[in-house]
């Protein structure tokens, strides 16, 4: 392989932002230059041997072969033990420079064509890729490319490559190559390889493996990226969703960095905190869960240790879909998060619509003639489900059936009196009854909750605790109503404040209402996933927190170094506080001292 | 010299792929014997890892296993252990 510095063959405007997708090959983002790698182009020729001639090429052959299988063992001996997967890879590529479909058949093609040893092997080699390609198995044929890479390392050596060629690399770079070996990858394991991509390989490929255990993160399978970019462009690598950015734009590439810099706070330790349960060190339980838009994300979810969904936004399924108005379609996806978690939670809101979320995807029905001229207070949410009992019905209907795969919680959205959520009740109980009658069978105790987000519903929480079986606290709506502040309005996002002490008060109440009937109360706004305000939602006596995805850690790490008696005490201090800045000027003090890890530091 | 044959299943969930094969060869090695693979009419040996992967034994196949040295019972059991690891990657 040799740098290619200037590869932009069909001169096309390497300055343009281009989004290309591949195979999550290994996770991470990285930002940086790229380096692209072509492969020496092996125009084996083909040259006739004299008879005096035929046992020297042999040997020159046979030479090679000793050559690669020492570059493989010295290879072999300087990787650390704990490297199993690698170590498994490399020892069967040592098997496979001496296995005799290579060496054997190579050395007979020379003395009986009279031929060079380079057009020999590749006869060899076409022979065994005949072989693979007749092989049934994906998993096993795709195992072909291993042989190419042994066969390549022999070629190599036969034509007097130079040695490593990315030895010199000093920056920080992302590498760019039509393919690697396992061994390739192996060698890129410096400081100076911030990832790579390819243009061949999927996830199975060796070359993916290798990676993973390295800890590289890479796309691979990205058709024609050594022609699409040249060395020194800037791309963003973002191995967990499989995605390259090509000249990226500034805003772009803080995105991802910032990304990144939660990921790596993630993988150094909170990792470790995955798999512990979510309890204080006096044992107190509190669930921690998390709030997805998407099934995208259940294996994200998963990696990170929650409980089960405490929050599925489903409008964004609804409308990311083709066809809208599918119940099987929304079957399908809620049958599927709810076999993924069982045996925890999955809670599915109704769809969340109306005001100024979606307008532009709503149909054109004598509802929505005019754009409202107070959207947030307007035709939105539950009352706009209950306006529309078709299609209200039908996600209904679509959850019941999918109830049977795992433990279903059904959410009302932005109930703000016991009359509307009576009205979703009956809505619900028709849902049941049509399924009663058409004998498809569905969970008759699947819960049913409200969001406590409408001030009106926190003054009414206990009325409406009798007839639900769990509150979830949606404090985004919570404080934009409380305080009446749109948190997208300049003149008065800066009073927009989680910590005022009405907020706290009215989550406490909520709190209150719901324990004194029994029902467990969650809080799924932002805060639940904000360090600094966890430790205060946790005194007011939540029994769970749903958060998203990346959250869950940090916040168990939290939770796993509090004491329930601390925690209460925290809650009735804050509670007596008189404004915001009160409230931050206890915590910015009280947090360094009972999590100094957290921080201490500031 | 003894020879034994015994019937096998692949267990391992991506068939018998190289690093099974790899083991394979380990095992000829360390046991000091002849093995191999029967399927499909065909013969291989197992020192071959090309041969063997050739094979496309894949999950759920079976296949027979021919061994001739001092003591092929003690192979057979390695190779039957190697092929019933399921949930290796």
């Amino acid at each position: 392989m040799k740098p290619v510095r200037n590869n932009n063959i069909q001169g096309t405007p390497a300055e343009q932002p281009a989004t290309l997708y591949g195979i999550c090959a290994s996770p991470g983002i990285v930002v940086g230059k790229i380096l692209v790698l072509r492969r020496h182009t092996r125009k084996a020729g083909w040259y006739h041997l004299r008879p005096e001639k035929i046992e020297n090429e042999v040997n020159r052959f046979l030479q090679s072969i000793d050559g690669a299988e020492h570059e493989l063992v010295h290879l072999r001996s300087q990787l650390a033990e704990d490297l199993a997967d690698a170590l498994s890879i490399i020892d069967s590529h040592i098997l496979m420079v001496r296995d005799r479909m290579i060496v054997d058949r190579t050395v007979k093609i020379i003395r009986k064509r009279k031929i060079n040893a380079e057009w020999a092997l590749a006869k060899a080699l076409n022979r065994i890729k005949k072989r693979f390609n007749a092989i049934e198995d994906p998993y096993i044929r795709e195992r072909y490319a291993d042989v190419k890479q042994v066969a390549d390392r022999v070629f190599g050596i036969l034509s007097g490559r130079a040695g490593d060629s990315f030895a010199d690399v000093d920056n920080q770079i992302i590498i760019v190559a039509h393919d690697f070996s396992p061994e390739d990858t192996l060698r890129l394991r410096s400081e100076s390889v911030l990832g790579f991509i390819t243009e061949k390989g999927g996830a199975t490929s060796h070359t993916a493996i290798v990676a993973r255990s390295l800890g590289i993160p890479a796309v691979l399978g990205i058709e024609q990226i050594t022609r699409k970019c040249a060395t020194g462009d800037t791309i963003i690598l973002d191995g967990h969703s499989g995605r390259v950015c090509l000249n990226p734009t500034h805003d772009q590439v803080e995105q991802y960095q910032e990304y990144s810099r939660q990921y790596q706070a993630f993988s150094d330790d909170i990792a470790f905190f995955v798999h512990l349960m979510p309890e204080t060190i006096d044992g107190l339980r509190v669930k921690l869960t998390a709030n997805i838009e998407t099934i995208d994300e259940v294996n994200t979810v998963q990696k990170f240790g929650a409980e089960g969904i405490g929050l599925f936004r489903s409008e964004f399924d609804y409308f990311h879909r083709q066809k809208v108005s599918d119940e099987q379609l929304f079957f399908e996806t809620y049958k599927y998060l709810l076999s993924a978690f069982a045996p925890f939670p999955v809670t599915i809101r109704t769809l969340d619509i109306g005001g100024d979320k979606f307008v532009e995807h709503l149909p054109v029905s004598n509802l929505r003639i005019d754009l409202e001229r107070n959207p947030a207070l307007g035709l939105r949410s539950i009352r706009y489900s209950l306006r529309e009992p078709d299609l209200f019905l039908m996600q209904l209907r679509a959850m019941l059936r999918a109830s049977v795969y795992g433990k279903l919680r059904i959410l009302f959205p932005m109930i703000s009196s016991l009359d509307e959520l009576e009205s979703a009740n009956q809505l619900l109980d028709s849902a049941k009854n049509r399924l009663l009658e058409k004998g498809v069978p569905f969970d008759p105790d699947v819960e049913v909750g409200i969001m406590i987000e409408v001030p009106s519903a926190v003054m009414m929480a206990d009325s409406l605790a009798r007839k639900v079986d769990y509150f979830s606290i949606g404090t985004n709506d919570m404080i934009q109503y409380s305080m009446a502040i749109d948190r997208g309005n300049e003149h008065v996002a800066h009073m927009y404040d989680p910590l005022n002490p009405a907020v706290i008060r009215m989550i406490k109440r909520t709190v209150d209402a719901g324990h004194a009937r029994g029902i467990d109360v969650s809080l799924c706004g932002e805060m639940a996933g904000d360090v600094m305000t966890v430790p205060v939602l946790l005194g007011l006596g939540l029994d769970e927190l749903s958060m998203r995805p990346s959250a869950l850690p940090f916040v168990k790490r939290l939770l796993r170094c509090s004491c329930s008696s601390q925690l209460t005490e925290l809650g009735d201090k804050i509670l007596q506080c008189d404004d915001g800045a009160e409230v931050r000027d206890f915590l910015n003090s009280y947090l360094p001292e009972y999590y100094p890890e957290e921080f201490g530091g500031r | 010299m003894k020879t034994l044959e015994k019937k096998i299943t692949v267990f391992n969930r991506k068939g018998v792929h190289s690093r099974v094969a790899t083991k394979l060869a380990g095992i000829a090695d360390k046991y000091n014997v002849k093995l191999a693979i029967v399927c499909h009419g065909e013969v291989v040996d197992c020192s071959s890892v090309l041969d063997v992967l050739g094979m496309s034994l894949s999950h759920g196949s079976s296949c027979t296993i021919r061994v001739s040295g001092a003591d092929p019972a003690r192979t057979i059991s390695a190779v039957e252990a190697l092929f019933h690891e399921r949930n290796e990657k």
